[in-house]
């Protein structure tokens, strides 16, 4: 029996798995026939858990046990905005775990995020299996693509937690250029305009034949359809208060049942000029009695209520861009990706932006796992003829090895890009780029560091993703010390710092001291997240077992007894994924001047009238112009600073 | 998508440090950017990874050393001013890599030395094509400005910048349809 990996779009609203078999993309349906999946988990009184569409009907009886929109608190802290705006928003309990982590509370039992993801994508896999008639171990998973590296790794947590082996974390723009681009050799220059449940990005790529290169990609991790469901939301409740004296946003389950009122109300406004909300008894007035709401949204309504929404997503299509050195007319197609793309006010006004109509003959629900699903046929397809490889080995010439073998599929090859620049934090409370914004990956970097102090006996090496240079305003990735260093005075100890972006996007960072050739390194892992340790409890506890689906399939595994096969043994956690150097948490203590570490002129060959990172900043026009005491004279302490707080003094920029 | 025998992407692996970008895409230091997009294609299929996920680990471990080489090349040469501030790296010395950081620091240096122009001819044309912009007479501007490129021709910044005014002079430009009057 075939070997299958499948596709995964896991959706901050809906997921999709697809397939690519026999030279076909199939979309899988669930048991309802449906090709999208609600991507909501709610747990029952009695310990079951229900995933789905099953679930989503219960966001209205059970609102404080229903996990929807999942996807937009993984792999961020707890003190992260988007945390604050989803405990307005939802219904269920977000608490504070370990190392500024985020937990949801389900009675009494506190819940991961990527164990809540891992619920959903299980559903998906079985999903698959339901369709496959047998079991499916391999995927590959869709991120949006300005994730950042403490989002992909908890999502790659999530397809571990679920029995997955995670082949890759694959940008969901790509993904959908890859659907719409593969087999057809095309010779094109695409815009993807990806606006999903609660994230906006886009991409720019040029397609030449079976390469799939992204030029650019930009987005915006707080924009997505939601936040139009919101301000229709805002719109009645605001009236109703007015109207009737109640608000509906204090009774939960009032609140429940107008969310999704609005959320049907932007889905009808797809096919009609207006829609009708109407909801007898939605609350009791003042007086007692019970109101109901009705009213009327025309088009043109919902135009108004979103027009900046809109307008934000433009601002960064500019971006995009320009950081692609293009015009928007130099774009031969604009593809759409998300729900929300369906609204003719969005295809209207792309169409007008791109000065081109946007390309429809693909589901923007499907579209994503579609190009999953090639890549992840790719994995499976080239690691099948084991004996061409050993041939080759041998010295034989790849025209006779492919000669026996069936024409090749046709490949896709994916040249992406890093979304957000990396940084490390240096004195004074900054953070100096290693590797730029929408730099091709793989890829390795390095720059020299001085110590800070005289006699310094350990640097902290502190690495950040993110557009600022004041290094609290990016997301902290981790962080580790190096130390055994000779002591000197201030700058003279140097410390060369390498960045690598492998292929697949995983961060690994090392330092080295040439003069004793000592070398401290780490990989980048989510420093709210999940240890090992806790992944391996969570696999062993396996409460996602709990998940009552409703696909008709027997337990996978058991019908396939008949067929071993290497891959048919349990994808138990690696132990080798255990990481020397890690330092388990981010110090939140107070910042240690004794460790700080500063910017030394690595080219000096160059004769740079200006120090490289100004020369930068000119270049780029990106950044925030260089204001060192300004921003340090800031003595203000937010909860903010306090991770990796500044110097909070007066030093000059630390140039020894 | 051309196999590649084990041995060889080790050995490739071992002095890919040693050679220069030219060599790492296997392509003449005269080449133009579509030969450098068409290279680093080429490479990105023959050690991509993904091609040999059978091989074992220090197989792999190769083609990620050469991918990232391959990357780093591209990224310096795609871009004209950081090219030729590698170009000149080469020259000055024995250095093959140059940090992303630098040839980004020294582009920019390059690019605001000629910014304004180079020769008395160059600067004075920029002038008048800058009063032209003030005045937001795109299409003056854009004849200034290209009369300042011939006393300096190989001027990346006024070829950029006449891009850059070509496409305001398009945008700027109401569309009239050939049978509309106006």
């Amino acid at each position: 029996m075939a070997e299958y990996a499948i596709g995964i779009d896991l959706g901050t609203s809906n997921s999709c798995v697809a397939i690519l078999r026999d030279g076909k993309i199939e979309v899988l349906p669930n048991t309802y026939g449906d090709h999208i999946t609600a991507s909501v988990v709610s747990f029952r009184e009695n310990g079951e858990i229900l995933v789905g569409n099953a679930a989503k009907a219960n966001i209205i009886h059970d609102p404080k046990h229903t996990i929807s929109s999942s996807k937009r608190l993984i792999g961020r802290y707890f003190f992260s905005d988007e945390v604050k705006k989803a405990q307005a928003i939802y219904s269920y309990r977000i608490v504070e775990g370990e190392n500024h982590g985020i937990r949801i509370q389900v009675r009494n039992e506190l819940y991961a995020l990527p164990e809540i993801s891992a619920m959903i994508l299980r559903e998906m896999k079985a999903i698959a299996e339901a369709n496959l008639g047998q079991e499916v171990r391999k995927a590959v998973i869709t991120v949006p693509a300005y994730f950042n590296d403490n989002q992909r790794q908890a999502t790659k947590d999530a397809g571990r937690i679920a029995g997955l082996e995670v082949l890759r974390i694959l940008n969901e723009p790509t993904a959908a250029a890859v659907a719409y681009g593969f087999g057809k050799g095309l010779s094109q220059k695409l815009a993807i305009y990806d606006l999903g449940g609660g994230t906006f990005d886009v991409s720019i790529l040029e397609i030449g034949d079976d390469v799939f290169e992204v030029l650019s990609t930009c987005g915006d991790t707080f924009l997505g359809g939601d936040d139009f469901d919101d301000r229709i939301i805002d719109l009645l409740a605001d009236e109703f208060l007015a109207a009737e004296g109640v608000n509906i946003r204090s009774d939960r389950y009032a609140f429940e049942k107008l969310k999704l009122a609005a959320e049907n109300v932007k889905k009808t406004l797809s096919a009609q000029q207006s829609a009708e909300v109407r909801i007898p008894d939605i609350i009791d007035g003042p007086d007692g009695l019970p109101r109901s709401l009705q009213r009327v949204i025309t088009r043109d309504t919902f135009a108004s209520l979103t027009q900046d929404l809109v307008q934000r997503t433009f601002k960064v299509c500019d971006e995009a861009l320009q950081q692609a050195n293009l015009i928007a007319r130099e774009i031969d197609g604009v593809i759409l990706v998300g729900g929300p793309t369906r609204l003719p006010l969005i295809r209207d006004a792309v169409g007008a932006y791109f000065q081109k109509t946007p390309k429809t003959d693909v589901d923007p629900d499907e579209v994503v796992a579609m190009g999953a699903a090639i890549h992840a046929a790719s994995f499976v397809a080239v690691q099948a003829p084991a004996p061409t490889k050993a041939s080759a080995t041998a010295g034989a010439t790849q025209s006779a090895a492919s000669a026996s073998a069936p024409a090749p599929p046709p490949s896709a090859f994916l040249l992406d890009v890093t979304p957000l620049s990396l940084r490390i934090g240096v004195a004074g409370g900054f953070a100096e780029t290693i590797i730029d914004r929408n730099t091709p990956v793989p890829i390795e970097q390095s720059r020299k560091f001085g110590t800070f102090q005289d006699n310094q006996e350990s640097v902290k090496i502190r690495v950040y993703q993110g557009e600022s240079r004041t290094a609290t305003e990016n997301e902290p990735l981790g962080e580790f010390e190096f130390s055994g260093f000779k002591r000197a005075r201030r700058g003279e100890v140097e410390i060369e710092v390498k960045f690598e972006i492998d292929s697949d996007g995983i961060v690994n960072v090392s330092a080295s001291e040439p003069e004793t050739g000592k070398v401290a390194s780490m990989q980048i892992r989510l420093s709210s997240g999940l240890s090992d340790d806790e992944i391996s409890n969570i696999i062993a506890e396996d409460r996602t077992s709990r998940v009552k689906t409703t696909q008709a399939t027997p337990r996978p595994g058991e019908t396939r007894t008949s067929a071993p096969s290497a891959s048919s043994r349990p994808a138990a956690p690696s132990a080798a994924e255990s990481y020397p150097g890690h330092s388990d948490d981010l110090d939140l203590g107070a910042d240690d001047l004794a460790q700080e570490i500063v910017l030394l002129d690595s080219e000096p060959t160059l004769d740079l009238e200006s120090s490289s990172s100004d020369g930068l900043d000119i270049v780029d026009g990106d950044l925030p112009s260089d204001l060192p005491d300004l921003e340090m004279d800031s003595g203000t302490e937010s909860e903010e600073e306090d991770l990796f707080a500044p110097v909070g003094t007066d030093l000059s920029k630390g140039r020894p | 998508m051309a196999a590649i025998a084990t041995g060889e992407i080790k050995a490739l692996a071992t002095i890919i440090g040693d050679l220069n970008y030219y060599e790492v895409l296997s392509i003449a230091p005269s080449a133009d950017a579509n030969q450098i997009k068409n290279a680093y294609y080429e490479a990105s299929r023959k050690y991509r990874p993904i091609s040999y996920l059978a091989a074992d680990a220090a197989t792999r471990l190769a083609l990620e050393e050469i991918s990232k080489r391959v990357t780093e090349a591209y990224t310096v040469l795609r871009n004209g001013r950081r090219r030729e501030a590698y170009d000149e790296l080469l020259k000055s010395g024995d250095q093959v890599r140059m940090q992303l950081v630098d040839a980004q620091a020294a582009a920019g240096k390059k690019a605001s030395e000629e910014r304004e122009g180079k020769t008395p001819n160059g600067k004075r044309y920029y002038a008048l094509c800058k009063a032209d912009l003030q005045r937001q007479d795109y299409e003056a501007a854009l004849r200034n400005l290209k009369t300042a490129l011939t006393f300096e021709p190989t001027n990346a910044s006024f070829k950029e910048q006449i891009e850059e005014l070509k496409k305001k002079v398009a945008a700027t430009k109401p569309k009239v349809h050939g049978y509309e009057i106006r």
